[in-house]
């Protein structure tokens, strides 16, 4: 470590003592009466001793107190381990007394637990209620109903006692599992938390809620405060809104409370930012961030009772009866069509589609109908949808009725297939077809479709890449083409062919440059669209 | 309309066209029970008389003479009738008189001999109806029909109900039919009423039952039915009488008051062989608020039946306001009665409070848990009480780990508060800051309706004489009237 960070480290952990002091003190965020203790220990039944896993003092304006912790649930772990959850009300003197002793590498609030000795301790950290954004750390405190919290936290940067435990993977799991089933707190994501103390501090002294005065340009806020709040505290408030990662609007007042009743008007309304400062004491209050709801759009499919449904007969002849609706969206509430604000949004929403697409799936080997079925839940239900494509070098009818015939709507397919592959795989099943020319193929292909499908309501176009017509491909992909132009496709790569999904290890993953798969899609179709590479089309 | 009376039909010469015309149909057609039939007789008579059915057709000279004609011709057909025992020709005369909407005061029924009458309902109790679809139908109605078959074989009334709804209300399919038996039924209940019931309650073709049931005055037969072990009869009926209440006693909305029919209530549902509460979601009872009316008052005299009301619970205002209305007008305080009202508040509380639904809310049992609790929390200090653990539990959830149940509990404290409309009590500032103070604390006037809370403080404080509150459920709204003398409007 070096001088800078040492400094830096001594500078913080004397600033989290101010800090904690200054949060405790009645009225200055809350009026504290005890302090309620939730930790997650492992416990070693061989030498009995107790290890902290995760502990929260978290203060409250509750009066009462435990004389002894309440376990709330225990379970064995590998050897001679326990993981345990308990709770105890303690008072303000002990989680105080509790604080300097961490410092000293420990923790005594009832029976002796150990705690690594290199605990860094962070100064203060304002973790909001309202956010646009998810925060993990609001996943391992207690939610607050009044507001945002405050956090002093000691952060085990070693980790030296779990280390020793060396848990596997599949315990740490399980770990988490049952903390967050019997206290409520989530590790498995802020995972770095593991080993932390933290001391928590509820801000109730206001309530403050922002409501929109429907022009997008003023807002209406109000600020309530704690009932033992008596004298006019002054506060600043700030609030401002960003947009396309631009600063959109601004505006600050000075008010004193404890009631504020005032229209502030920041000139914009996305991702409005309200800050809330304690003048007296500069203690940040509130933090938070809101959106307004500005249309919804309900999509609904009518279908008729006893309708005939479009059956599948599949290559091992289970036959499959698809439901068909209409495609119409019934309704929508306040949904505008094409303005500045939907086309920016669009391309910041699909801007975070492509950096965290996050929509992909890994198969194994025998995972065929859960790779079939990831393939047919993206291709129901959809709105806005104007054709969906399959390109395979692979591609047979089997195929196609076994992915894009679950479409119950209607949307038009437009599919892909490569002869001299798709003849290899016939070579393989029968020998006797090492001659199959072009036509028979096609013959064959329609006659698969008519003979395991009623083929209702299937509008459909199947091309093969083949002699001189187009080029040869390799990559497997899924793509729904968007109504609007000025959408971004959806395209799924496969990552194996459709007769083979989930047979062999492969990953479905989103595909983050859409635009570029459909254009080159659409060049090779247009090269083949002449109807010497037809195979079938209803 | 001209109701004819034997004066109007002295004898007269009849033209020969038209007299030829019903011989034609009369000698000809070899079942008078059929559509066939009756829409010759129809044609005949538009022919002669270039009059619809049905129409209030004014009676000119020349028309007068010609209807006269036919209803002459009609009579005539039922003497003859009456000595030749002849169907054909009693029904020509009951078409006859049905077209011009003649009563059968003109016919001398005593006539009609006790061999003839029987043959007339052997006739009626052989008649089979079946419905059937050409081969080359659509899929879909080759695809119900099958379900109905399969459904008939199995005697899955469920499913026979919903195919006879759909037959009903989405087609015109039983139309025809109705109208011939329509005819068919006043005659027969002009000329022997419980001959006619004992008919009824041995059908057990489905077809059948629902036609004749789309004839009768349900009233008049529901307690025939009821008794006569007809299962399916008695299922089926039941959505007919329910829906004939409804007619009659429900008006913009509100119910009336309906006479004593809990004893059906109680005869469906503790029938254990009928297994009545499989059916109540099909034939959609529970929508009805009449239905919700009687149960209401059932459950007023006892709680036999609780359970049966809980399975298919309705929380939309009119049917919940129709049986509170049913419970509260015919209460007997008993401990059973309250107990059935807690049990329907623990269900309301649990299955329709949503964790986001607003303070101000507006609902069917309101009336019902006002006049619970005002008879729960008998006198001020246990009332008191009741407010104040109502406080404190919303205290305390605000400072758990869980917020799921707090709307719950501030819409029970909305409610309790109401209660003092009916108990009249007055509380100071001061007893309802110790008791209440979460109706004093201004942070949830944020996070609760502002206007709800000052609301609960002035009921409580009981110092208006006269006030009108406006109530929604986010999409309807209903203004209540309180005054000082207990009465909400």
């Amino acid at each position: 470590m070096n001088d800078f960070e040492k400094k830096s480290r001594e500078a913080k952990s004397f600033r989290a003592k101010e800090d904690f002091n200054l949060l405790l003190q009645y009225g200055s965020v809350a009026f504290y009466k005890s302090c309620e203790v939730i930790q997650a220990f492992i416990f070693n039944s061989q030498n009995k001793e107790v290890i902290n896993y995760y502990t929260l003092f978290c203060f409250s304006e509750t009066a009462e107190l435990d004389e002894k912790p309440i376990l709330l649930g225990s379970i064995k772990l590998d050897g001679c381990y326990k993981i345990g959850c308990q709770r105890k009300r303690v008072s303000i003197h002990c989680a105080r007394k509790c604080f300097d002793e961490i410092q000293e590498g420990a923790l005594n609030y009832d029976e002796s637990c150990l705690i690594s000795k290199k605990m860094v301790l962070l100064s203060k950290v304002l973790i909001p209620q309202l956010s646009a954004k998810s925060i993990l750390l609001r996943e391992i405190i207690k939610p607050n109903y009044w507001g945002d919290s405050y956090i002093v936290e000691f952060y085990d940067e070693n980790k030296d006692l779990l280390k020793k435990l060396n848990l596997s993977n599949v315990v740490v799991e399980k770990i988490n599992k049952f903390i967050k089933e019997k206290i409520n707190i989530d590790l498995s994501m802020p995972y770095d938390r593991v080993g932390n103390i933290i001391f928590q501090f509820p801000i109730t002294v206001i309530c403050a809620n922002t409501t929109s005065k429907k022009n997008s340009v003023t807002h209406f806020f109000s600020l309530t405060s704690h009932p033992l709040i008596t004298q006019n505290i002054p506060y600043f408030i700030q609030m401002f809104s960003r947009f396309d990662d631009t600063v959109t609007g601004f505006d600050c007042i000075e008010e004193k409370g404890p009631l504020i009743y005032r229209e502030i008007s920041p000139g914009d309304d996305n991702n409005l930012n309200t800050v809330v400062v304690n003048k007296d004491n500069s203690l940040l209050l509130l933090n938070s961030e809101v959106n307004f709801i500005k249309s919804i759009n309900i999509a609904g499919r009518i279908g008729t009772q006893y309708s005939e449904p479009r059956f599948i007969r599949d290559r091992f002849g289970c036959v499959s009866n698809i439901e068909l609706f209409g495609a119409t969206n019934l309704s929508s509430i306040g949904n505008s069509n094409n303005d500045y604000y939907s086309q920016i949004l669009k391309r910041n929403i699909n801007s975070k589609v492509i950096l965290q697409s996050g929509d992909c799936a890994v198969f194994k080997q025998n995972q065929r109908k859960k790779a079939l079925d990831f393939i047919r839940q993206k291709i129901v239900n959809l709105s806005d949808i104007r054709e969906l494509c399959l390109w395979d070098p692979y591609l047979t009818a089997f195929d196609i009725m076994e992915t894009l015939y679950f479409e119950n709507t209607g949307i038009p397919f437009r599919c892909i297939t490569e002869f001299k592959k798709v003849k290899e795989i016939e070579k393989k099943e029968d020998e006797l077809k090492k001659s199959l020319t072009f036509e028979d193929f096609c013959k064959q292909q329609q006659n698969c479709f008519k003979n395991n499908s009623n083929n209702l309501r299937v509008k459909m176009k199947f091309l093969a890449q083949h002699d001189i017509y187009g080029w040869d491909f390799h990559d497997r992909f899924l793509i729904l083409v968007p109504q609007n132009i000025s959408d971004l496709p959806i395209v799924y790569s496969l990552g194996i062919s459709v007769n083979q999904l989930g047979n062999s290890h492969h990953t479905i993953q989103k595909v983050p440059d859409p635009r570029k798969i459909l254009h080159n899609f659409d060049e090779l179709w247009n090269l083949l669209d002449n109807g010497k590479c037809l195979v079938a089309e209803f | 309309m001209h109701v004819f009376n034997n004066n109007d039909l002295s004898e007269k010469k009849l033209s020969d066209s038209l007299k030829n015309s019903f011989e034609e149909i009369i000698e000809n057609e070899e079942n008078a029970f059929s559509e066939q039939f009756f829409f010759k007789v129809h044609r005949v008579l538009f022919d002669y008389t270039t009059l619809s059915q049905r129409n209030d057709f004014s009676i000119h000279y020349e028309n007068f003479q010609k209807i006269t004609d036919c209803i002459f011709i009609a009579k005539t057909y039922f003497d003859e009738s009456v000595e030749e025992e002849s169907i054909n020709k009693i029904m020509t005369t009951l078409v006859i008189l049905d077209y011009f909407s003649q009563d059968y005061n003109l016919l001398n029924v005593e006539r009609i001999s006790s061999s003839f009458k029987e043959k007339i309902f052997n006739l009626f109790d052989s008649l089979k109806i079946e419905i059937g679809i050409p081969e080359d139908a659509p899929y879909d109605e080759r695809k119900m029909i099958e379900v109905f078959t399969d459904a008939k074989s199995n005697n899955d009334y469920n499913k026979v109900i919903s195919v006879m709804d759909n037959l009903k209300y989405h087609s015109r399919v039983f139309d025809p039919l109705e109208r011939i038996t329509k005819v068919m039924i006043d005659f027969f209940q002009f000329i022997d009423f419980s001959h006619l019931k004992n008919s009824i309650v041995k059908i057990k073709n489905f077809e059948k039952v629902e036609i004749v049931l789309s004839c009768l005055n349900i009233i008049d037969y529901y307690q025939n039915f009821i008794e006569s072990g007809n299962d399916y009869l008695i299922i089926r009926s039941t959505k007919y009488f329910f829906d004939e209440l409804e007619q009659q006693y429900s008006k913009n909305n509100k119910i009336t008051e309906i006479p004593d029919y809990t004893r059906f209530i109680d005869f469906l549902f503790s029938n254990e062989k009928l297994n009545f509460t499989t059916y109540v979601k099909n034939l959609r009872l529970q929508y009805l608020q009449s239905y919700n009316y009687l149960f209401g008052w059932n459950l007023a005299k006892n709680k036999t039946l609780l359970q049966d009301y809980m399975n298919h619970i309705s929380y939309r205002i009119a049917e919940a306001t129709a049986f509170s209305l049913g419970f509260i007008n015919h209460f007997e305080a008993t401990s059973s009665s309250l107990l059935t009202i807690a049990e329907i508040e623990k269900s309301f509380f649990k299955n329709e409070i949503k964790s986001f639904t607003n303070l101000n809310y507006f609902t069917g049992f309101l009336n019902l848990f006002i006049f619970y609790y005002s008879k729960k929390y008998p006198n001020r200090e246990v009332y008191l009480r009741e407010l104040n653990n109502s406080s404190n539990t919303i205290c305390s959830i605000q400072n758990s780990w869980d917020f799921s149940n707090l709307q719950h509990n501030w819409i029970k404290l909305f409610y309790l508060s109401f209660a003092n409309i009916c108990s009249n009590y007055s509380f100071t500032d001061d007893e309802l800051k110790e008791n209440i103070p979460v109706l004093y604390d201004n942070r949830n006037t944020l996070k609760e309706d502002k206007d709800c809370i000052e609301l609960m403080k002035m009921i409580l404080r009981n110092s208006k004489q006269y006030c009108k509150i406006k109530l929604w459920d986010g999409i309807d709204e209903r203004t209540i009237e309180i005054n000082k003398n207990n009465n909400i409007n």
